[in-house]
């Protein structure tokens, strides 16, 4: 009785003090100076130095390039409002004698002849007033074929000099009372010559449009973009840039503080200093109350439960009290030799408050530096003492790493790209596009920049010169710099250089992990305790989502049979550029004992982490076995596939918003102290390897990486913007920020803020 | 664009307008004939287009019993000379893929005559105005007997046109249709005014040869001979002299007629638009009967003109260069090129006869 006062004690305290802390380390945002150093785009952030202009001199020059941008788009502003281009004008009037003809297709050399359909086209003719006349407007067809009738007169007035054919993209908004609202953004525009113009057809031709296209040199869908700032499919919101603005040059500056130090004078600084020089997170602010309790069992088992990790729970055959789970370490992915990576078995045992405590650690693989054997398993108790807090410092930092790349990286950033690209290729009159178009843009543009600053390869060369370096402003800012040290210009991925994972390992990694990730059976994982609230608040969500779905599709049942064509386009684009179902391209037969156990080992637990059939029916295309169900294979509207979609829409809102949103959210809870996981450890050169104190910096994460981890967590969890319920660009369907307000209690009581709940993946 | 009969101007910038555009079409007209006289006549001492042909000689009867609206011109039963020219399109290789013409003189003189008719084969044209005609003349640009790609790309209406005209390899010309494809007018004996269009099929009803079973999208630009062409350059001209020589030569001329209204639309006018014969049908004109060739000098002096017709039966008014009428207008005010060819062929002689030689695909003579 007394233990288990002690215990209900201990754990009133330690929930308390996690409250406590839980509200102490919330964001602030800063006041901007005229002096204030600036960033001027996302894609600027590097691990060394970021494209900060913060000298003086460059910040005048930066301010002088802004006056005169601003001043050139006022202009521009101005112009267009002069000269507005009216698209919902009627075109001229007229008897059509004439016609402007022609098809649009993708550009890329593998899509060439795939046509665009529904996408949005005008001719318009501008006037020696500069006033634009629209001459006819239209939508392509299902081959990309467009035919746009018009008055030849029209186009022959005194006052037209000149005539131009454009192409749109199609997006929507809402207005308060919930209508939607057509916005169209010229992506295509080519002169027509007038002389051209004589009666009847005139044909453009083929017009190939570098659109949404797919990547082929990785072998996982993903966009290509040409230039993060100029040349790509999407670009920030200015709200959006500027929220990072705000956030990360604090956070920058400090970095840079400590990679002078360390380049300089590395003994002036350690590893408590630089933690303590960032923002205090929870698990810091915790420590500080009561130090100790952040290493203890119980908050071990509570994070595994309702942190980052949100692990999933398998009952033991025997004993139904005792629960495992696992996250994968290296497996058989190209691996550095400097940092152990061991596969984690946790067994657990659920107390009488529904706590999971930890009962053993099961180790398997490398822990110190002379190890070879990647079978080899080790298994960890608490009667083991030190040890004990070693395996647990061990499987906090594989879950870590295992969570950041499996179920962050993959899970929702690269799992929402897919489903981006396939829809915004293939969506457009549909009301399906107006659904998730909200919650799928901007994915891409995040993953690129974390293609080179998170999981880059380590050794990418530094870059010095103007134009690599951004500019005639980046160019001087650098040299105006007091060091001109190597890394101060690193700019390769952070996790390659502080983690096992190769750049190359990284890419099988989430090769593999995409091939588990399937739209289809996808369910919420199930609470197994009062004190399992992760599942309640994921439950939660996901009711409300189908909710609304249910209303959503009814109300928009019309538009969604009309357009069903274009669903059909996006399921098959899905489904072609998918990834191989997990094991499916593997031949077995090659394989070793061991290599065959772990395959089917991993697929057993992929299947039911996420929730995963394997026999469900599924293409196969160009000798692929394709992961992600079909949700139609019918180019008319049918019933039975409608349900297909409004799941695969559930799912698709479900990762973009609230699953990315958990993960990155308490990512700083779990990450956000060097010492108490840092993603990788060392393999060092004592004689136990990783199973070292605390104290032993032979295996902590080196000064540098230390500080970049740190600058990363802020990075990634303080510089959110587009929420749900704030929905700053009116975006958002006005009924699911309702429906979300009504289901608040719920979610929040279970370890979720909806305010916090982004509406789509964007960092 | 197109004018109507009953078309005013309703106010003074309409009026100004009306006049500019129809000021255009004249200038234009002036400045293509003064070009094709001085680029083509003069220096080169060929027509526009069709220089490869042969001529030949007969006569012409009205049909006795015409369903047609009588016309003061065409009595029943009445006899014409005849003087007809048939030709291929553009090069001097009758074994290239081109367009095949007669054209009609009811006169044996080389040029004047009461009523002359130019026809090609195809029931629509490549263009359809006197801009779409210029359009295509810019974008010939022709080599190694390949030649308006472009044109065919652009305008998709042309290249059905041309799908629908080109003669590869046929017979004979005597066996082929042609078209005069643009209407003019047949204002009929009680004032009644009327759109028609011509045509000329053999008279025995002979199937027509030579027609493209199944053109390209991407080749029609391509006229050049067959790779193991074996007929010469001159083989249907060859053929007409030995079927006019031995049997002569008979067709059958026919008109279609559309009444003239108020309000009507302008489409009618448009010569890549073919009238239904459903509702507008083919009624027998006359019969024609070749019966002696003409030498290679006389077939270059033969000249035909769309000024050469009675007014009644003269070429519809056009008001722009957008006008499907404005082809006529054009053709009627190159006048200026024919007689500046001839005029060259009294000052150099005329251009030499085709040999019958290897100089395959050429649009020159040599």
């Amino acid at each position: 009785m007394n233990s288990e006062n002690e215990n209900e004690q201990k754990s009133k305290s330690l929930m308390e003090i996690y409250r406590k802390c839980y509200k102490k380390t919330r964001i602030d945002y800063n006041e901007k100076g005229f002096f204030t150093p600036r960033l001027r785009s996302i894609n600027h952030l590097s691990i060394g130095r970021s494209k900060i202009i913060s000298s003086k001199l460059t910040i005048f020059l930066e301010l002088l390039f802004r006056l005169v941008m601003d001043i050139k788009y006022g202009l521009i502003d101005l112009w267009k409002k002069i000269t507005p281009k009216d698209m919902q004008s009627k075109p001229a009037p007229g008897k059509h004698d004439s016609r402007l003809i022609g098809r649009i297709t993708f550009g890329s050399h593998e899509d060439f002849h795939v046509p665009i359909h529904n996408m949005k086209v005008a001719f318009w003719a501008r006037t020696w007033l500069f006033q634009w006349r629209k001459i006819a407007d239209g939508i392509t067809n299902r081959d990309g074929t467009f035919e746009l009738p018009f008055h030849l007169a029209a186009t022959k007035r005194w006052s037209v000099f000149k005539t131009v054919f454009e192409a749109y993209e199609t997006s929507y908004t809402y207005r308060k009372e919930g209508h939607k609202e057509y916005h169209y953004r010229l992506f295509h525009s080519e002169k027509v010559p007038g002389s051209g113009l004589v009666g009847m057809s005139y044909n453009l031709r083929t017009i190939p449009l570098f659109y949404w296209e797919y990547r082929t040199d990785i072998g996982v869908p993903r966009v290509v973009i040409k230039d993060h700032d100029v040349d790509a499919p999407q670009y920030y919101s200015r709200g959006r840039i500027e929220a990072v603005d705000q956030q990360i040059i604090p956070i920058e500056l400090t970095k840079l503080k400590h990679l002078e130090q360390i380049a300089h004078d590395p003994d002036s600084l350690t590893i408590e200093k630089i933690q303590s020089e960032y923002p205090e997170n929870l698990t810091v602010c915790m420590e500080n109350e009561q130090p100790g309790c952040t290493r203890g069992d119980e908050w071990f088992g509570r994070r595994m439960m309702n942190g980052m990790y949100a692990a999933r729970f398998h009952q033991d055959a025997d004993d139904p009290n005792d629960y495992w789970t696992r996250f994968y370490g290296a497996c058989e992915y190209k691996i550095n030799r400097k940092y152990a990576f061991p596969t984690v078995d946790i067994r657990f045992t659920m107390d009488d408050r529904g706590v999971m405590m930890p009962k053993e650690i099961h180790l398997t693989g490398p822990l110190t530096s002379t190890e070879t054997d990647p079978w080899k398993t080790r298994v960890f108790t608490p009667e083991d003492g030190e040890k004990w807090l070693q395996a647990k410092r061990v499987a906090r930092v594989t879950g870590g790493l295992s969570v950041e790349l499996d179920d962050h990286l993959t899970g929702t950033h690269l799992n929402t790209e897919q489903f981006s690209i396939a829809a915004y290729r293939n969506l457009r009159l549909s009301p399906i596009a107006a659904l998730l178009f909200p919650h799928l843009k901007e994915v891409m543009l995040v993953d690129h920049t974390a293609d080179s600053i998170l999981i880059g390869p380590a050794d990418e060369a530094p870059t010095k010169s103007m134009i690599r370096s951004g500019g005639l402003i980046h160019w001087l800012q650098n040299k105006l710099d007091r060091l001109g040290s190597d890394i101060m210009f690193e700019s390769g991925g952070y996790i390659p250089r502080a983690s096992a994972m190769t750049h190359e390992g990284i890419l099988q990694r989430v090769r593999d992990l995409l091939g588990v990730q399937d739209w289809k059976d996808w369910q919420p994982m199930e609470s197994l305790s009062e004190a399992h609230t992760y599942p309640r608040a994921e439950k939660a969500y996901w009711d409300m989502l189908g909710d609304y779905l249910d209303i959503f599709f009814d109300e928009n049942i019309e538009g969604i049979r009309e357009h069903w064509y274009e669903v059909f386009c996006f399921s098959k684009d899905l489904v072609k550029h998918a990834v191989p179902l997990f094991n499916s391209d593997i031949d077995m037969s090659s394989l070793d004992k061991n290599q065959r156990r772990l395959a089917k080992q991993r697929m057993q637990w992929y299947q039911d982490r996420y929730h995963l059939d394997p026999s469900s029916p599924r293409d196969t295309i160009d000798g692929e076995l394709k992961v992600l169900s079909p949700i139609t294979h019918s180019e008319e509207f049918n019933e039975d596939d409608l349900q297909n979609l409004k799941s695969a829409c559930q799912y698709m809102i479900m990762m973009s918003t609230f699953m990315h949103s958990w993960v990155n959210e308490h990512q700083y809870e779990d990450i956000g102290e060097v010492l108490y996981n840092c993603l990788g450890l060392r393999f060092g050169d004592g004689e136990e390897g990783v199973m070292a104190p605390e104290s032993d910096r032979r295996i902590a994460p080196s000064l540098a990486c230390s500080t970049q981890m740190m600058w990363f967590s802020n990075l990634l969890s303080r510089t959110e913007y587009g929420f749900i319920v704030r929905n700053e660009e009116h975006d958002i369907n006005p009924l699911l920020v309702r429906m979300l307000k009504e289901r608040k209690d719920e979610i929040e009581k279970n370890g979720m803020l909806i305010e916090n709940i982004e509406s789509r993946t964007n960092i | 664009m197109n004018n109507t009969i009953a078309s005013q101007p309703n106010s003074i910038w309409a009026w100004f307008g009306k006049k500019f555009n129809m000021f255009v079409l004249w200038f234009v007209a002036k400045v293509f004939g003064l070009a094709l006289a001085v680029f083509m006549g003069l220096m080169t001492r060929q027509r526009m287009s069709h220089n490869n042909g042969i001529a030949a000689e007969g006569f012409l009867d009205i049909v006795d019993n015409p369903d047609f609206p009588a016309h003061k011109f065409f009595k029943p039963g009445k006899r014409f000379p005849l003087r007809i020219r048939h030709a291929t399109a553009t090069f001097y290789d009758d074994a290239m893929n081109g367009i095949r013409s007669i054209s009609i003189k009811f006169s044996h003189e080389h040029f004047d005559s009461p009523f002359d008719i130019e026809m090609n084969t195809g029931a629509t044209s490549l263009f359809w105005s006197a801009a779409s005609f210029l359009q295509f003349a810019k974008l010939r640009k022709e080599k190694y007997g390949i030649e308006y790609p472009e044109y065919y790309r652009r305008y998709p209406e042309g290249l059905t046109g041309a799908q629908v005209s080109l003669r590869r390899d046929p017979d004979s010309f005597h066996n082929l249709h042609y078209y005069c494809k643009t209407p003019f007018l047949f204002i009929a004996d009680d004032r009644t005014r009327y759109y028609a269009k011509y045509r000329i099929k053999p008279f025995d009803e002979e199937p027509e040869t030579g027609k493209i079973k199944d053109p390209s999208q991407w080749d029609t630009c391509n006229q050049r001979i067959l790779p193991h062409e074996t007929r010469g350059r001159n083989y249907l001209k060859d053929e007409y002299i030995e079927r006019v020589t031995t049997k002569g030569a008979k067709y059958r001329m026919q008109i279609q007629l559309l009444k003239a209204s108020e309000g009507e639309d302008p489409e009618i006018f448009n010569n890549m638009v073919v009238w239904d014969d459903r509702k507008y049908p083919w009624m027998d004109l006359a019969v024609l009967e070749v019966n002696s060739i003409l030498d290679w000098t006389d077939s270059n002096l033969t000249s035909f003109s769309l000024n050469n017709m009675p007014e009644t039966l003269g070429i519809i008014p056009a008001e722009s260069i957008h006008d499907y009428n404005s082809l006529n207008y054009m053709r009627s005010h190159s006048e200026i090129a024919r007689k500046a060819r001839i005029f060259a062929y009294k000052l150099f002689g005329g251009p030499k006869e085709i040999p019958d030689d290897d100089n395959r695909n050429s649009s020159t003579i040599d």
